[in-house]
């Protein structure tokens, strides 16, 4: 292995060198020096996206433990701009004082779980595939519990780490099951072993999508979700629901269309019955939510329901469509997440008839989420509906029109929940309105990116076009 | 008066040429079979009713008493009224409308509310499902994992 | 910028327009003069499509132009019009125009009433030039979303519950329309070549029929929903009396015949064979919903509730009359979309300005109104005249055209339907009646109502625009129904075909 495919690592080089700047930053800088650390972060990572979009050779290294492509490479850009957003959106409550002297912390520990993240996408054997996922996970629980003076963020940190414990131990059973039957860990020594009549070989394919199921939020994985998107810290949360789920949702689409491909008829069963359920559930507890973190922590799992009906296809379209999807749901709950977050950091309302009577004293924002909501809902002209649009033309394209149509009627009863937060912005009326008040220069900009994303990635076309040219089917 | 006079020269008007639905003159033949005895008939009403009417004379009362039943029902303009009122009120309304509306708000719209009744209700009693209790979380986790894991392998591993 | 594109962007200037100017002045001044403007590009168009064919251009449809959108799934951004399409361009831009002046005085958050309109009105015309079933279906949705803000901050009465079941059932429908849709493109090249979602090269193939049946209920209720289709009309009569005026009238009159629209050009165009053996299920429905309708407006003693259901029975009648596939038939289907979306415009509006003065749409409440707001209670009846089919206005060219192309299919269940519908012009005249009886004649029933004031301006400028139009189409239909008879052409051969 020379110099050149070493520096197809490109993407986790930069970014662990960024890990690496600010901790030495951190270390050599006064106390009241801190201030500069947020603005590095930034602008350096900044940069690595940039950079990331600049063009990569094809490859694999470490004997095919690392795997580059021009796939892969789009999914860690796609990701790549949804962290960057929640950093920008994240400065404004990092630097109050109750995060004092914990700043780099967050960005040294962030950064750390997309370095795992990348390296679970890239990865080209199980070993790589688990050391990424654990360096994704662990690390997130310390995040959740980075409010230290709430109990709920401590709860939830717990409740995420146990959880992420018994599922890795699942999926790491499952996948030791896979190295029993096969005799091997790298993906293209095993693809050519894997058949739809061994027993072991299925429960193991069934621990892996448990497992995977849990960073998805997928039913009946998902019970974590609500509890610790609701007590984790707001940026941390849209870092859970966007970025970790969405590393999720790359890496098991990649396994399922190259290890599992022989299971195909198997898994489309699996995900059709799983998929119905997760729509179905994340919907009907949404109804219910009156608290706004809770209230888009089960739209997540709704949403995650339709995002795993582009996968059932199996077609090139499908993994395109799965990839478009998470790349418009980045920015549409990075909008809502943000105008939720500025709202709770500068006023502390946190539920929805709190939100009464909004539009008249915070107009601007009222819009910022409306649209947001809109783009969930899948409602043109923003892309939430192009997104949603393309999920059903690729199950469709293979005949499944029956769960279509099931997601078709979950898409009303989500239209519903959706509207509530605008009714209570627009029409309710409140004797205490929400005070009038301007965020700052960060949170703006946050918001405001995610609104052009939302209304440009859906009506220009080459951006979905780009995607589909690098993806594959079955 | 004015009417009268109008409508007495009305018919020199040459409407044929001018409202027309092929854009060609409007012909017919004035029938005189028809024209004549209809006419007669209106004078012949004309002159009854001077005889009865101009001058104080028992001559329709006689008439009246005559005709006796056809006189009264001719007076209440052959109950037509009533008909009229009838069946508007009493079947139109009352056995038609009324249940149509009811039936709509009552069937209809109760069906759309009913569907999203049940909606939430099936919300409210699923919540327990949700408990905050991790204990719980694992077990839903792993019996749903083996469940699947027992049922795909039962279906696909013969 | 080609001639129909122009219609999506010029109310996208509009609502830039207004979000730079400040008050309800401006606002108004703009919505006027930007709605004036579609006004007068309708009418240009109008010329334009009649030159056109007169030159000699029998293409299916003219001034089509096509820019390719995604390549990966063939859809493309395709305009193209024919006569129908130039018909409801017309209308809409009427009504839209009426409904601003109808809105003249709207005090509570002005500016983002008149976009929440316009932007509705944008998706409305855009759903009427395009001929590329993507981009339709995105101006559907577009036309159906603001429904929701527009009934529940500016409407009256239950308007959060009526605004909610509206937008919920309206898109429970576009749901089903959007597997329709998916259907019809994956069947759209039984014989190999490229998928495709233009309407025009749908046509010319031959899906399965099977498979034409199994979408066909999926198209036909997803439009139907819209077009006042029993059972799914429950959303009209609650959605239309919490409307506040301009949305009724834009909504009953334009909206509604979206539903019409689509099943014509969508549902019997594209899957025929369907339309024409699974026909007779529907036309059960739609002679219920004639019938229904007008038997339920009898009942009802509000008047916007009245106006409602008048509306479902009248938009019933013309899905009945589209399932007759006939060719004088579907002529007085489309007549009746346009003469009763000026109707019921027009209705709403004066309901709407006797509100305003009355503050009751209870009729009972009302009377005498003729002594005391002559101009608005004289339009009030021969808007009455025109609902219920009085020669020289355009409800009975339409209402005519519709039940003689209706009997003229033999068989008995079309006749029996027919005769069943008929029966519904007589209850129509009892309601519209009895209505003009109670309102506007007799003895004034309250000592308020003789301070009431006349029709202003901008409530004039708004009621002969539409009334002039009613009798334009009832005096001289012949222009009109001529031109829908020709586009209608293609469509009707390719379902007589089947029929045979």
């Amino acid at each position: 292995m020379n110099f050149e495919n070493f520096l197809l690592m490109r993407q986790e080089l930069v970014l662990i060198g960024i890990v690496l700047i600010v901790l030495i930053a951190e270390i050599f800088t006064d106390k009241d020096q801190k201030g500069i650390i947020t603005p590095l972060a930034i602008t350096l990572f900044a940069i690595h996206t940039i950079i990331g979009f600049l063009p990569l050779a094809e490859g694999s290294i470490f004997g095919g433990s690392y795997n580059t492509s021009a796939l892969i490479n789009t999914m860690k850009n796609v990701l790549n701009l949804g962290v960057l957003i929640i950093l920008i959106q994240s400065s404004f409550w990092l630097n109050q004082e109750n995060q004092k002297g914990k700043v780099s912390e967050f960005y040294i520990v962030l950064l750390s779980t997309l370095v795992g993240m990348f390296y679970m996408i890239s990865s080209g054997d199980f070993l790589m595939f688990y050391i990424g996922l654990e360096t994704a996970t662990i690390p997130l629980a310390a995040l959740t519990a980075f409010d230290r003076y709430k109990n709920k963020s401590a709860e939830a940190g717990i409740k995420l780490i146990l959880s992420s414990a018994l599922s890795s131990g699942i999926l790491l059973y499952g996948l030791s099951m896979i190295y029993g039957t096969t005799g091997s860990v790298y993906f293209k020594d095993i693809t050519p072993m894997i058949s739809q009549t061994n027993a072991l070989q299925i429960l193991a394919f069934i621990f892996y999508f448990a497992g995977m199921g849990f960073k998805m939020s997928l039913v009946p994985f998902h019970l974590w979700t609500a509890d610790v998107y609701e007590g984790a810290p707001i940026s941390i949360t849209s870092y859970l629901s966007v970025i970790s789920k969405g590393a999720a949702v790359f890496i098991f689409t990649i396994i399922l269309f190259t290890v599992f491909k022989v299971l195909l008829p198997m898994w489309q069963d699996i995900i059709w019955v799983i998929a119905v359920m997760t729509m179905t559930i994340g919907n009907l507890f949404a109804l219910r939510q009156k608290n706004m973190k809770r209230f888009l922590a089960f739209s997540s799992i709704a949403q995650a329901g339709f995002i795993v009906l582009g996968i059932l296809s199996g077609t090139a379209m499908g993994m395109a469509t799965v990839v478009y999807y998470i790349l418009v749901y980045i920015f549409s709950n990075l909008a809502a997440f943000g105008v939720v977050s500025v709202i709770s950091a500068t006023t502390g309302r946190e539920t929805m008839d709190e939100y009464n009577g909004m539009y008249a004293t915070n107009p601007k924002l009222s819009w910022a989420l409306t649209i947001a909501l809109f783009s969930l809902a899948g409602i043109p002209p923003v892309a939430g509906f192009f997104g949603k649009f393309f999920l059903f033309t690729a199950a469709a394209e293979k005949g499944f029109y029956w769960i279509v149509l099931i997601a078709l009627l979950n898409t009303i009863i989500s239209l519903y929940y959706y509207l509530m937060p605008v009714k209570a912005m627009f029409i309710n009326k409140s004797e205490t309105p929400m005070e009038a008040f301007k965020s700052d220069a960060m949170s703006k900009a946050g918001i405001i990116i995610c609104l052009v994303g939302m209304l440009v990635i859906g009506l220009a076309s080459p951006i979905y076009e780009s995607i589909l040219k690098v993806c594959f089917g079955i | 008066m004015i009417l009268a006079t109008m409508a007495a020269l009305a018919g020199y008007i040459p409407f044929h040429d001018l409202v027309t639905s092929d854009g060609k003159a409007f012909e017919t033949v004035f029938q005189w079979n028809i024209a004549i005895p209809v006419t007669l008939f209106a004078f012949c009403g004309i002159g009854l009713a001077f005889v009865m009417y101009y001058k104080e004379s028992p001559i329709a009362d006689r008439v009246s008493k005559a005709l006796g039943g056809f006189y009264t029902a001719a007076y209440h303009k052959f109950y037509m009224d009533e008909v009229y009122l009838f069946v508007t009120k009493k079947i139109m309304f009352g056995m038609v409308s009324r249940p149509i509306a009811w039936f709509d708000r009552h069937v209809i719209d109760a069906t759309m509310n009913g569907i999203a009744s049940v909606t939430v209700f099936t919300s409210n009693s699923i919540k327990g499902l949700q408990s905050g209790q991790l204990q719980k979380y694992g077990f839903v986790f792993v019996s749903g994992a083996v469940l699947l894991a027992v049922v795909f392998m039962l279906l696909w591993a013969r | 910028m080609d001639i129909l594109s122009l219609f999506v962007l010029v109310p996208f200037l509009t609502i830039i327009g207004i979000l730079c100017t400040k008050g309800l002045k401006g606002t108004r001044v703009v919505s006027a003069v930007g709605m004036g403007i579609q006004l007068i590009m309708a009418f240009h168009l109008l010329f334009k499509y009649l030159a056109e064919r007169r030159a000699g251009n029998i293409a299916e449809m003219v001034f089509v132009k096509s820019h390719l959108w995604y390549q990966s799934l063939n859809i493309h951004y395709t305009v193209g019009v024919d006569g129908i399409a130039v018909a409801m361009i017309m209308l809409t831009s009427i009504v839209v125009f009426a409904g601003v002046f109808a809105s003249w005085m709207t005090k509570e958050l002005p500016r983002e009433f008149f976009i929440s309109l316009i932007f509705l009105s944008s998706g409305v015309f855009g759903f009427f030039i395009s001929i590329d079933l993507f981009t339709m279906f995105l101006f559907y949705e577009i036309a159906v979303i603001p429904m929701y803000l527009l009934i529940g901050l500016w409407g009256t009465g239950p308007k959060e519950y009526s605004a909610m079941k509206l937008t919920l059932m309206l898109m429970g429908g576009s749901a089903l329309l959007v597997l329709g849709l998916l259907g019809i493109y994956f069947n759209s090249a039984p014989n190999g070549g490229q998928l495709t979602f233009n309407i025009l090269e749908i046509a010319k193939v031959h899906i399965p029929v099977a498979t034409q049946k199994f979408f066909f209920p999926f198209l036909f209720v997803g439009f139907g929903v819209l077009g006042a289709l029993f059972p799914f009309h429950t959303w009209s009569p609650d959605g239309h009396a919490s409307a506040p005026t301009a949305v009724s009238m834009l909504h009953a009159g334009v909206l509604m015949k979206l539903g019409g629209y689509g099943i014509l050009r969508v549902a019997m165009y594209l899957l025929p064979d369907a339309a024409v053996q699974m026909g007779w299920i529907f036309l059960i429905f739609t002679t219920t919903s004639v019938v229904y309708g007008a038997f339920g407006a009898i009942w009802q003693k509000d008047l916007k509730y009245i106006n409602a259901y008048s509306s479902v029975s009248h938009c019933g009648m013309v899905i009945f009359a589209l399932l007759m596939i006939n060719k004088t038939a579907m002529d007085g289907a489309i007549l009746q979309m346009i003469s009763h979306g000026l109707m019921t415009a027009l209705f709403f509006a004066l309901i709407g300005m006797i509100y305003g003065r009355t503050h009751t749409r209870n009729i009972h409440e009302m009377g005498g109104l003729m002594k005391v707001i002559p101009f608005l209670a004289v339009i009030y009846v021969i808007a009455g005249m025109a609902s219920l089919g009085l020669p020289g206005l355009s409800g009975f060219v339409a209402e005519m055209t519709i039940f003689v192309g209706s009997f003229q299919n033999v068989d008995t269940f079309h006749r029996v339907c027919t005769i069943i519908a008929t029966t519904a012009i007589v209850v129509t005249a009892v309601y519209i009646l009895r209505v003009v009886g109670l309102l506007l004649l007799g003895p004034i029933k309250n000592a308020h109502f003789e301070e009431l004031k006349d029709a202003t301006w901008y409530e004039k400028v708004s009621l002969l625009t539409l009334l002039i139009a009613i009798f334009a189409v009832g005096l001289a239909p012949f222009w009109l129904s001529n031109m829908i008879q020709d586009s209608l052409t293609p469509i009707v051969a390719k379902l007589s075909v089947i029929a045979q």
